[in-house]
């Protein structure tokens, strides 16, 4: 899956010493291009399973723009390598060219990038108190709430988010909304219940070993459980938008990228064995739907109809998930809950995609099997439990070693919103930073840019429409000053839908000042 | 008000103002016979038992009455001032201004005065038609206001009530200002002071307007200077959030207006994660109650309950099947249906407060496929700012504070007047939109428009704004807005030009009549 030969071509080609060399860089932005550059064609390095095409059609186009041409910049195109001096065209909000000495059609309007690197947008799957307004309550007009004039936008534009996966709601389980922050005897509950279940091996996941409800406590139910139909889980809501500043039209994407659940709702006996009827359910309801179809395809005139079967328990997010339409997303820290989502969603057969994953570096043979997509935080820490400091708690090469065995990761920031704490690179306006984290973790650079791009557009099934530079795809691209992901690189110009949503001349929610380099 | 006076046979009017009258029901009859009063200046004997005669004329214009003939009262003329009309006659310097029976008879600059015209010298004054307020905003015009935005739902079988967070865009409830006024001659006198004549009551939230004079007098228990005979025009809010922009996309697309129900949201896209099922194919004759009932999409979280759910589905159901014909059966009637029929086939105007530049945008998409529709957008100048290459094109007029603001984020101001005026998109001043400001500057009312004049908008066009062009918008501009023949005699007195100048009101009159004084 992995290939090592390609992505060593990508780094030479990619990694600028960022030195005394940059102004000679600059000067001699043809010259370097013309020499080094030639397509890298590549093909995808990993798969994160077929996405479906979605909504691609449905989302309105922007209105009808003015042909760009972005002309003399180095182009990460993300798949398809990196083109040294190429020219881009953006027009009605899509890449219509990209590539060296393409003939800028007149009247375009040209934009110079010589000695700039063009990227991608970077696409980040959390987005709190950014271009919606208020809480959209479920049920409602989702797009009725959007803030094109949200400043925050402008922040995230600023290191170039163009692309975010917003949470609307809470959400929550039925078995109460358990979390790692409940302790017991010094242990986090998750611990104690992996304890119980990875030290005694006739225990599997299915047998009744939860914590009481009341108390927190372990507790073996020796009683029969009642059957009581079991409740759906609330999922959170997600919207995912681009950040499209000013421009109402093009801005939500769609509405639900993922069955996202808190992790109490899976955790537990009771909560997994409630679980594993209603994905039979959603199961059973899709194939009586298929027969009714087909009875009612085979009816004659006349006929009457037969009742289409009843929902009942099922819900719309359940059933885009058996259908493998979307991932499950859940926070999976300790090795425990990875091992224990990781064998559910393989029971069960859906598609996960794991947040934090601070212990995956112990699970790698499970997670790689698994196919699952996972979004790491490389600043994130956590402390090894006592006694078994060689097998638990963060590791900082866990990018590394996600690399060498193919498992996509995206990556997110400290926090999901902007906030004064950015001042600290802890919120979202730090996920550029918190990229560059991957690769002192290990990462490859392109991987590293991977993760703030392709990846996560696949995880959010968008991969036709953003990540990458490729003729075809939405035109939201980023124009850098330097490396992406040097920290001292700053975003010059952002489109969103071919449209110019960001200079950083316009806008003075980053700081402009020559730097003396 | 003043029958007594009339005289003459200028049928026309009288039948204009009676249509109106049939309108609003006999109960107004009189109060309409003191706006034919108004109307008429050029009258014969004329008293209400006479109205029924009067119907037969077919035309429905108004008075064109000829500027030659006679007015039936005194006649007073004001000669030497500067008169910014307000109308296509621009500033007229050195004019003569004719007043008659409370409307203006002529103005122009080689007018010939009657010779038992009584003379007023006004040189070195500069005369202003009365200021139209389009956008006065009332926000103590509430019922009960503790209660307001308070929603009932109904969750098997139990009623809960979710306190609202007192916006009545939220709660979609109909405020209707003629219900609310308190029909005190003193609350006017703020607006007097600074130069509005014409008020247009509006209040926060989503209800129906109310025209008056500034001069309100109260006469024997009655209120006079209630324009009642204008009508009522349509207003409301918009924020981004689906509450209040459903209220303007049932509106504009006339489609299942219901009264008091504007809170239940259209169906979602149908994204996943949503547990919603698809309407029954058999009529659910469960007979809920549809103006009582809310969509339970509202409610969430621990209520989302079994019985809950059926209660969704049968509600589904039963709206389904009634989607084409009139099943719905409690499809209550609102006293804003047939005002918003009439904006849809762009008789009548919208007014729509929108509370930020997404709102802007949001109202832009809602109205854009509606093309007859007049759409009256009250917003504050730096949002207007932001969104003015969107407002290009899009048949928006615009009402805003005058005022020199700054551009969002910034430190750099910019003149509202003059980027509308560039861009050729519609607008009117409302001077009261900020009340405080509105207070404070009553000596010297039009200081922050001659900011805008000197800062590069055209004086005539900031006159405009003030006067005839809020009077256009709202469909009154045949009683008021520019001193022209046959229009309300409301001038304004300063001392110097206000617009190129830091001008004191010196004078107000309203229908002639001198009101105010500034000493």
């Amino acid at each position: 899956m992995w290939e090592g030969s390609w992505s060593m071509k990508i780094d030479n080609a990619n990694v600028e010493p960022r030195s005394a060399e940059v102004t000679r860089r600059r000067a001699l932005g043809v010259g370097v291009g013309l020499g080094l550059s030639g397509w890298v064609a590549l093909r995808a390095p990993f798969s994160v399973g077929q996405e479906p095409a979605v909504d691609a059609a449905k989302t309105p186009a922007a209105p009808t723009s003015p042909l760009v041409a972005i002309v003399g910049g180095d182009v990460h195109t993300v798949t398809q390598g990196i083109v040294r001096n190429a020219t881009v065209l953006l027009k009605d909000g899509k890449i219509i060219g990209l590539g060296q000495g393409l003939e800028v059609p007149a009247g375009a309007e040209i934009v110079d990038a010589k000695g700039k690197v063009i990227t991608p947008g970077f696409v980040s799957l959390n987005l709190s108190g950014t271009g919606i307004s208020g809480s959209p309550a479920a049920g409602s007009r989702l797009e009725d709430s959007l803030n094109p004039f949200d400043n925050n936008l402008r922040f995230a534009l600023g290191v170039g988010i163009t692309t975010g996966c917003a949470q609307l709601s809470a959400g929550g389980g039925p078995g109460g909304r358990r979390r790692s922050e409940d302790r017991f005897l010094g242990l986090e509950a998750d611990e104690v219940l992996a304890e119980l279940t990875e030290r005694q091996d006739d225990l599997d996941y299915g047998r009744p070993v939860s914590l009481c409800p009341c108390c927190g406590l372990p507790a073996l139910i020796f009683e029969p459980i009642e059957e009581t139909p079991p409740t759906p889980i609330t999922t959170r809501n997600h919207a995912v938008i681009k950040l499209s500043y000013g421009h109402l039209d093009g801005m939500l994407v769609k509405a639900d990228a993922f069955y996202d659940v808190t992790p109490g709702s899976l955790s537990g006996a009771l909560n997994q064995h409630n679980w594993r009827r209603q994905i039979k359910a959603a199961r059973e309801y899709l194939q009586k739907l298929a027969e009714y179809e087909k009875t009612v395809q085979a009816l004659k005139e006349g006929q009457e109809r037969p009742r289409p079967p009843a929902k009942g328990t099922v819900t719309d997010g359940l059933i885009a998930l058996v259908k493998g339409e979307v991932r499950l997303r859940t926070r999976a820290e300790t090795l425990s809950e990875i091992r224990s989502q990781v064998a559910l969603a393989k029971e069960l057969d859906y598609r996960l995609c794991l947040d934090g994953v601070t212990e995956g570096w112990l699970a790698i043979p499970e997670l790689s099997e698994s196919g699952a997509g996972t979004v790491l935080t490389p600043r994130s820490r956590r402390d090894a439990r006592r006694g078994e400091e060689d097998r638990s708690g963060s590791f900082v090469e866990m990018p590394l070693l996600f690399e060498g065995r193919g498992i996509p990761f995206a990556v997110a920031p400290l926090a999901a919103s902007v906030s004064l704490n950015g001042l600290a690179g802890r919120d979202l306006t730090s996920l550029p930073l918190e990229a560059a984290f991957l690769v002192r973790g290990g990462a490859s650079q392109s991987k590293a840019l991977e993760a703030l791009t392709i990846v996560p557009a696949r995880l959010l099934g968008l991969a036709d429409r953003v990540g990458s530079l490729e003729v075809g795809k939405d035109a939201d691209l980023l124009i850098l000053d330097g490396p992406p992901l040097d920290y001292r690189t700053y975003v010059e110009t952002a489109f969103v839908n071919g449209q110019r949503v960001y200079d950083r001349e316009d806008n003075p929610v980053w700081p402009v000042f020559p730097r003396p380099h | 008000m003043r029958q007594d006076k009339i005289s003459g046979n200028s049928v026309h009017a009288v039948h204009a103002v009676n249509r109106l009258a049939v309108k609003t029901g006999p109960r107004r009859r009189l109060l309409v016979g003191g706006i034919c009063g108004l109307v008429l200046w050029a009258s014969g004997p004329w008293s209400s038992a006479s109205l029924g005669a009067l119907v037969q004329d077919k035309a429905a214009e108004a008075a064109v009455a000829s500027d030659k003939q006679l007015p039936s009262g005194p006649v007073t003329a004001y000669v030497g001032a500067t008169v910014r009309t307000g109308g296509p006659a621009g500033t007229l310097q050195n004019a003569t201004l004719l007043v008659a029976d409370g409307r203006v008879w002529q103005v122009g600059v080689d007018v010939e005065i009657p010779a038992d015209a009584r003379l007023v010298d006004w040189s070195g004054k500069t005369v202003l038609p009365g200021i139209v307020d389009p956008y006065y905003v009332d926000s103590s015009l509430r019922p009960g206001s503790g209660s307001s935005g308070r929603r009932v739902i109904n969750v098997g079988g139990r009623t809960i009530e979710i306190p609202g967070d007192g916006s009545a865009a939220e709660s979609g409830e109909l405020l209707r200002v003629r219900d609310l006024w308190n029909p005190n001659p003193d609350q006017t006198q703020v607006a007097m002071r600074s130069g509005v004549t014409t008020l247009h009551w509006v209040t926060s939230g989503y209800g129906l307007s109310l025209f008056s004079s500034s001069h309100l007098v109260s006469e024997g228990g009655t209120i006079k200077g209630l324009e009642e005979a204008w009508g009522e025009r349509v207003f409301t809010a918009a924020s981004p959030n689906a509450a209040s922009l459903e209220i303007i996309r049932r509106g504009i697309s006339g489609q299942a207006n219901r009264a008091g129900s504007a809170t239940a949201a259209a169906p979602p896209a149908g994204g996943p994660g949503r547990g919603r099922r698809p309407p029954r194919l058999e009529d659910d004759e469960s007979g809920a109650d549809m103006s009582t009932e809310n969509r339970s999409e509202e409610v969430v979280g621990e209520w989302a309950s079994d019985d809950l759910t059926d209660a969704e589905f049968q509600q589904e159901g039963s709206e389904g099947a009634s989607g084409g014909g009139s099943a719905g059966g409690a499809a209550a009637t609102s006293p804003a249906d047939g005002l918003w029929e009439k904006v849809r086939a762009g008789e009548l105007p919208v007014l729509i407060n929108a509370n930020s530049a997404a709102a802007i945008l949001h109202v832009l998409k809602i109205v854009k496929p509606a093309e007859k529709a007049k759409v009256l957008l009250v917003a504050n100048a730096t949002d207007l700012y932001q969104v003015r290459d969107a407002l290009v094109g899009s048949r928006v007029h615009v009402i805003v504070r005058p005022r020199l603001e700054k551009v969002s984020n910034s430190a750099i101001r910019f003149n509202v007047g003059r980027e509308l005026s560039a861009r050729s998109i519609p607008f009117s001043f409302s001077l009261s939109a900020n009340q405080a400001d509105f207070q404070q500057s009553q000596d010297t009312p039009l200081f922050p428009v001659a900011t805008l004049v000197k800062t590069g908008l055209d004086a005539d066009r900031a006159v405009q704004a003030l006067t005839l062009h809020p009077a256009q918008a709202l469909g009154i501009d045949k009683w008021v807005g520019s001193l022209e023949a046959n229009k309300q005699a409301n001038l304004l007195v300063f001392d110097r030009d206000p617009l190129t100048d830091v001008g004191r009101l010196e004078q107000v009159h309203v229908g002639g009549k001198l009101v105010y004084e500034n000493r």
